[in-house]
């Protein structure tokens, strides 16, 4: 036993001699011993001359708790399901956009104007093939981007030919087979 | 699913602690009726009486609870880990006050005693609440711990994280000291 406990325990009449030499350092009489006493009750009693606490504490306390308790499992999944659709959503839009790049095609002014012509302009043997142009397949429809960011120049379809009547023309083989397919 | 509120009543402080990290509003409330007074109480005693202050303190102090109770370690006294965080945070405190004091004087607010006039019981109330105010932080942790809030050596010895034997004779020191300051009183009966 200590001295703190002795003195808290003990009265200083019901002390041995063996106590009293072991608080020999601590107290040098009865009044001494009493006023340790006192001072150990009158501490224990200061807890009770403290204000209450104020309840808003504890309930600003429970307010921050409920926020926590109320996410569950259901409700993260749910979460978790939109930021997939969403991000599934974007890729699509993204891979759409980029197959409806508008292309540029050389097209007639009378094809423009009369859809049902031929594709294709047939040309006989001997005509001149200068006039062989490529049409459009479809009628044009307002695009959704109107503005064409980059043009690409077409080549003149009939430097190709001129190149190809000058090569025929060289192989007189090969201009009797060309006649006879058409 | 409704809590019965009844059922944390029975159990130990860590276990309740533990419901309480997990979000369970009646086991925090069971926590806080065994705690929230106490803690209070020693935040009051431990900050010079200042009533908004140790509210605040108790408030964090319980916020710490909820948010990081999972960390709490189920081997060790939930009391003693509670009075361990709490024993830091007045050390912030008086470093924060430390701090403020090289630029404007603390002023002390009035302590019940002071309302309070004339016997003799509150005579050495006031001289004991006085003398609290003077002492060094260690050693009015030491005495709000042991004389106060009845904490038993061996968990003051962990919330301080000082050897028990440590703890024993500073608290011989302390009453030693008490004794000497509050000598005017020793012939006073307040007590039969």
């Amino acid at each position: 036993m200590d001295a703190e406990e002795i003195i808290s325990s003990k009265e200083w009449s019901e002390l041995n001699a063996s106590e009293k030499e072991m608080l020999s350092d601590l107290v040098a009489d009865e009044q001494e011993y009493n006023l340790l006493k006192k001072i150990m009750q009158v501490s224990a009693e200061m807890p009770d001359t403290v204000p209450a606490v104020n309840p808003s504490v504890q309930q600003s306390l429970v307010d921050v708790m409920k926020p926590v308790r109320s996410i569950k499992p259901w409700y993260r999944l749910a979460v978790a399901a939109a930021v997939v659709l969403f991000t599934a959503g974007l890729i699509f839009i993204i891979l759409r956009k980029e197959t409806k790049e508008p292309v540029m095609v050389k097209t007639l002014p009378s094809i423009q104007k009369d859809p049902v012509q031929p594709l294709v302009k047939t040309i006989p043997p001997d005509t001149s093939v200068n006039e062989m142009v490529v049409a459009d397949a479809t009628i044009k429809s307002p695009t959704r981007n109107p503005v064409v960011k980059k043009h690409i120049p077409v080549k003149e379809p009939a430097l190709v030919f001129k190149n190809l009547q000058t090569d025929l023309s060289a192989d007189s083989s090969l201009l009797a087979f060309v006649s006879e397919v058409y | 699913m409704k809590e019965n509120a009844a059922l944390y009543k029975l159990e130990s402080d860590e276990w309740v602690a533990g419901r309480a990290a997990e979000g369970s509003v009646a086991a925090f409330n069971e926590l806080y009726e065994r705690y929230g007074q106490k803690l209070f109480s020693y935040f009051f005693r431990m900050l010079w009486n200042n009533k908004e202050l140790a509210e605040d303190c108790t408030q964090e102090l319980f916020l710490k609870v909820i948010k990081h109770g999972k960390d709490f370690d189920v081997n060790r006294k939930f009391s003693t880990w509670f009075y361990s965080i709490a024993h830091n945070m007045c050390k912030n405190e008086y470093r924060k006050a430390e701090v403020k004091a090289k630029y404007q004087p603390v002023k002390t607010p009035l302590s019940v005693a002071d309302t309070e006039k004339n016997s003799d019981l509150q005579r050495f109330r006031k001289a004991l609440t006085d003398l609290l105010d003077r002492m060094a932080e260690e050693k009015k942790q030491l005495y709000v711990l042991r004389f106060e809030e009845q904490l038993s050596v061996p968990d003051i010895s962990q919330v301080m994280n000082i050897p028990e034997g440590t703890v024993k004779s500073r608290i011989f020191y302390l009453l030693k000291e008490m004794k000497e300051q509050l000598i005017g009183f020793k012939t006073l009966h307040i007590y039969p």
